[in-house]
C-alpha cells in the first residue's frame, strides 16, 4: 500500500512557523531627540519574510485611534430616566442591539431577544434602532474630532478612526491626546472605548475588545492582538461558531495557519480584514471632508460710517464668492454679513434668496438692497461674508446663435420671477410679498390665503358651484354700516339689488358666522357687497366692493 | 431698441401684435426713436399694443392700436375702489394670465379676493401681492417689478399728490416698463387728472363708462361699455 502518502505541508512551514511580523524594513536605529518612545526598531531580520500579500508591503508609520462607541444607539436618544434597550430585527426576530448602564444592571445584554429583555425589567423602555441618526451622529463627532487630526474617518455606526501620528507633537504625547479625546467624547454624552495601533483595523479590534493600552508599534501588534478572540475581528457570528468548532479562538491561533487553506474556508473578505488588522495588507480608508464653506474678511484700513465703502469692499468680496461658486458648480441660497466695529459687537445680517444663485450682479442686488435697511450703530472698520451651504446648480448651456427675438416678458416664471421675489423682499420684508390661493371654505373670509409665489396651486372644487356674485375687492375687517331714514347709508343711501345669499358655517372651529349677502348699490352706480347677521344684534356690514 | 425697430415678432406670441411695416426708411426710424408722432394712425407706427383688444369693443375702436399700450404706462382715474375702474382691464388681465403671466398688484388698497378672481379667469396663483408701507415703497416696488420683466402687467394705486418729482417718478415709471417690456397700470384718484402726466394713455373711469382723457391720436369723448 504505497503511494497515498498523506500529503502533509512542507517540513519548513510546519518547524518554523512564520513570523507574524510583516515584512520588514532594515532595522533603523530609534531617532534620537523624539519626545516619544513609541517606536521600536523592528527586530525580525528580512530572511523570515512571510510571503504574504504584495509581499513587499511596509507598514507607513501610521497610528490609529479608533473611537468605538458601543452604546451609539442608545445614546442619540432623549435621555427619559427609564431604563432603555434598543432593538433591532436581526435573523427573523427582534433582539438587543444595545442598551444603557440601568438596563444592563437589571441583566439585559445586547443579543437578548426583546421580549426576554422585557421579562428581565419590566420597566424597560424599548425603541427601535435609527440607523440614520446614527449615522448622523458619528458625522458630527467627526466634525469635532477633526481638531485632533486631519484625518479622519467614519465608520458608522460603530464608530470612528482618527490618525495622530502628525498630532502627537502638538498635543504633547500620546497619553495626553488621548486623555483629552475621551473627556471630550465623554462631555459630549458618549461612551467611548479607545483603541491605539498603527492599523485601522488592529486599532478596532483593540478597541472592541476593551484594550486601551496602545500599540505603537507593527512589532508589538501580533503579541497584542494574539490573545484576543475571534469575535473582535467583527466577523459574522456563523463564521465565528465555525471557527470555535474548529478549535480557533484567538487570533493567534488564525495567524498561525497557512493563508491559502485558511482563505478557503472563512473567505476572502474574513482574510481581508484579518491581514489588515495584522499589518499584512494596507488599510486605506476613506477620510471624511466636511463640506465646504467659503469665509472672507476685508479690512476696510479705516472707521467708516460710509456705507458707499463698505458695499464696494463687499462687491470685491462678493466676486471672489462667485468664482469660488463657479469653479464648484454649486449655488447659495444664504449669505451671512458680519460688519465689525472697534468697540460695539459686531452687527450680523443676514441675507437670503429665492433660489441657489451664484452670478456677481444678483448677489450683489439683494446684498445692496439688504444693507440699505441697515441702521449702523458705529463706524464699520472690517467686513466679513461667509456663504450659507453650497447647494448644486447647473449652468444653463448658451445658445451658439445670439437670441434675435426677445421674449414676451413675464410669461414663463423663469429667472425673473424669483429674482424680483427677493429683491422686493429685501427691501419690504419677506412678508410683504406673497401669492394668492383660494380655499374650499364657504366663509368669505376665509376663503382666500396668502402663498408662496410660484408655490403649488390651490384646489379647485365644485364649491365656486351656485354661489353669488363675488366681489373683487375684499375688506380686511367688515364695516359696520349705519343707517339713516330706514336706508343703508354710506356717503349715500345704498339700494339693495340683488340678495339674499345665505351663508351659514364654521361651528366647528369658532369662526362660526351666519349671514344674509346682498349686492348694493349706491348713487354713483358703485356695487358693494354687504351682509346683515343674523344672529344677535342684526347690524349690517359692508365686506366687499365690486369693482 | 434695435430689436423693437426691426418689427419682427414671432406670430401669436400672446402680447405682442404683428407690427406692420418692417421697412427701416428715415421716417420709421424717427418715429421709432419717438421723435415724431403721428397724429392719426397710430399702428403703422410701430406702436405696440396687447393683443386681443381690450374686451370691450367701443374702447377698442377708439383707441390707437385697437387695444391697450404694451410696454408703456397706462392711467387710469376713478373715484375708489369700486368706481369700475378694474373691471375695466380684468379682460385684458385675464388673457395675460390665462398665457402664463404673473400680475403684480403693488399696494391694493384692500385684498383683492381670490374667488372672484377665479371668477374672472385670472388665476390665483399667477397673482404677485407686493404690501408697501408707504407711496415711496411703492413706486419703488412698481419700478422693480416692471424693470425686471417678470410681471406681464403691473398695477399700482397712488394718491393725487406722488412724493417727489411727479413727473420725475412717473416718467421713470415709463421707462422701466418699456425696458421690461411689462404693461404698467396706475391707478390714481379723480383729482389726479387735472395734473400733467406722461403717460401714453389716460382714462377716467365710471361704473359702466369711460372717457379718454389722453391718447395718441384720439378725442375725448365718454362713452358707454358693454363687454
Amino acid at each position: 500500500m504505497t503511494g497515498a502518502r498523506r500529503r502533509s505541508r512542507p517540513a519548513s512551514r510546519a518547524a518554523h512557523p512564520p513570523p507574524l511580523t510583516a515584512a520588514s524594513p532594515a532595522p533603523r536605529t530609534a531617532r534620537s531627540g523624539e519626545t516619544l518612545a513609541l517606536f521600536q526598531p523592528p527586530s525580525s531580520s528580512p530572511a523570515s519574510r512571510q510571503p504574504g500579500p504584495g509581499s513587499g508591503h511596509q507598514p507607513s508609520r501610521q497610528l490609529w485611534v479608533y473611537v468605538g462607541l458601543p452604546q451609539l444607539a442608545v445614546e442619540v436618544l432623549p435621555a427619559d430616566g427609564r431604563p432603555t434597550a434598543v432593538v433591532a430585527e436581526s435573523r427573523g426576530r427582534r433582539s438587543v442591539v444595545a442598551c444603557d448602564g440601568a438596563a444592563a444592571r437589571a441583566g439585559v445584554r445586547p443579543g437578548l431577544s426583546r421580549d426576554g429583555a422585557r421579562a428581565l425589567e419590566p420597566g424597560l423602555r424599548i425603541v427601535e434602532q435609527l440607523p440614520r441618526r446614527e449615522a448622523a451622529a458619528v458625522e458630527r463627532l467627526a466634525h469635532w474630532a477633526l481638531q485632533f487630526s486631519p484625518v479622519v474617518s467614519c465608520d458608522p455606526p460603530e464608530g470612528l478612526c482618527l490618525e495622530v501620528r502628525g498630532s502627537l507633537r502638538l498635543f504633547g504625547g500620546l497619553g495626553p491626546l488621548l486623555a483629552q479625546l475621551e473627556q471630550g467624547l465623554r462631555q459630549l454624552g458618549h461612551e467611548p472605548r479607545l483603541g491605539t495601533a498603527p492599523t485601522a483595523t488592529a486599532a478596532r479590534v483593540l478597541a472592541r475588545a476593551g484594550r486601551s493600552d496602545p500599540v505603537t508599534g507593527s512589532g508589538a501588534l501580533a503579541a497584542a492582538l494574539g490573545p484576543l478572540s475571534v469575535r473582535h475581528l467583527a466577523f459574522d457570528a456563523r463564521l465565528v461558531s465555525r471557527l470555535r468548532g474548529m478549535g480557533l479562538r484567538r487570533i493567534a491561533d488564525l495567524a498561525r495557519l497557512p493563508r491559502d487553506g485558511l482563505s478557503r474556508r472563512i473567505g476572502r473578505r474574513a482574510m481581508q480584514t484579518l491581514d489588515r488588522a495584522l499589518g499584512r495588507s494596507p488599510d486605506p480608508r476613506e477620510a471624511f471632508e466636511p463640506p465646504a464653506r467659503f469665509r472672507a474678511v476685508a479690512d476696510l484700513g479705516q472707521e467708516t460710517g460710509d456705507m458707499t465703502l463698505v458695499e464696494q469692499t463687499l462687491a470685491g468680496l462678493v466676486t471672489s464668492l462667485s468664482g469660488f461658486l463657479l469653479a464648484r458648480q454649486c449655488g447659495i441660497q444664504r449669505l451671512a454679513l458680519s460688519l465689525r466695529h472697534l468697540k460695539a459687537p459686531p452687527t450680523r445680517v443676514t441675507v437670503g434668496l429665492a433660489s441657489p444663485a451664484r452670478e456677481h450682479g444678483r448677489l450683489m442686488a439683494v446684498v445692496r438692497e439688504r444693507l440699505a435697511r441697515v441702521a449702523l450703530s458705529a463706524p464699520v472698520v472690517e467686513v466679513g461674508l461667509a456663504s450659507g451651504p453650497l447647494m448644486d446648480l447647473a449652468t444653463p448651456s448658451g445658445s451658439l446663435f445670439a437670441a434675435t427675438v426677445r421674449d414676451a416678458p413675464g410669461t414663463e416664471a423663469g429667472p425673473a420671477l424669483p429674482e424680483l421675489v427677493e429683491r422686493l423682499r429685501a427691501r419690504l420684508g419677506a412678508a410683504a410679498v406673497s401669492s394668492l390661493r383660494r380655499v374650499p371654505d364657504h366663509r368669505p373670509e376665509r376663503a382666500w390665503q396668502r402663498m408662496e409665489p410660484a408655490g403649488a396651486g390651490g384646489e379647485t372644487s365644485s364649491l365656486a358651484a351656485g354661489q353669488g356674485p363675488r366681489p373683487l375687492w375684499l375688506l380686511r375687517r367688515p364695516e359696520l354700516l349705519t343707517t339713516r331714514d330706514g336706508r343703508l347709508w354710506l356717503d349715500g343711501p345704498l339700494a339693495l339689488e340683488a340678495g339674499p345669499e345665505r351663508i351659514e358655517s364654521g361651528w366647528w372651529d369658532g369662526g362660526d358666522v351666519s349671514r344674509d349677502y346682498y349686492v348694493a348699490r349706491d348713487q354713483a352706480a358703485a356695487r358693494f357687497w354687504v351682509f346683515r347677521e343674523r344672529r344677535g344684534a342684526r347690524r349690517w356690514f359692508l365686506h366687499g366692493i365690486f369693482a | 431698441m434695435d430689436i423693437q425697430a426691426s418689427g419682427w415678432y414671432p406670430t401669436g406670441s400672446p402680447l405682442h401684435s404683428s407690427v406692420k411695416g418692417s421697412a427701416e426708411g428715415p421716417i420709421e426710424r424717427l418715429v421709432d426713436g419717438r421723435r415724431i408722432w403721428w397724429a392719426r394712425g397710430t399702428q403703422e407706427a410701430g406702436a405696440r399694443v396687447l393683443a386681443g383688444g381690450t374686451g370691450y369693443p367701443a374702447l377698442d375702436a377708439a383707441l390707437p392700436g385697437g387695444g391697450w399700450p404694451a410696454a408703456a404706462l397706462t392711467e387710469i382715474l376713478s373715484a375708489g375702489p369700486g368706481g369700475g375702474a378694474l373691471s375695466l382691464v380684468m379682460p385684458a388681465l385675464a388673457r395675460l394670465t390665462a398665457a402664463g403671466g404673473w400680475i403684480g398688484w403693488v399696494a391694493p388698497p384692500h385684498t383683492p379676493y381670490a374667488p372672484a378672481l377665479e371668477a374672472a379667469g385670472l388665476r390665483p396663483d399667477r397673482q404677485l401681492l407686493v404690501e408697501a408701507a408707504d407711496d415711496g415703497a411703492a413706486l419703488w416696488a412698481m419700478e422693480q417689478a416692471l424693470r425686471s420683466g417678470g410681471c406681464a402687467a403691473v398695477l399700482a394705486w397712488a394718491d393725487t399728490r406722488l412724493p417727489g418729482a411727479e413727473t420725475t417718478a412717473l416718467r421713470r415709471l415709463q421707462l422701466a416698463a418699456g425696458a421690461g417690456g411689462s404693461w404698467a397700470l396706475l391707478f390714481r384718484p379723480l383729482a389726479a387728472g387735472v395734473r400733467p402726466s406722461p403717460a401714453v394713455l389716460r382714462l377716467e373711469a365710471a361704473p359702466g363708462r369711460v372717457r379718454i382723457l389722453k391718447c395718441r391720436g384720439g378725442r375725448p369723448r365718454w362713452f358707454r361699455l358693454q363687454p
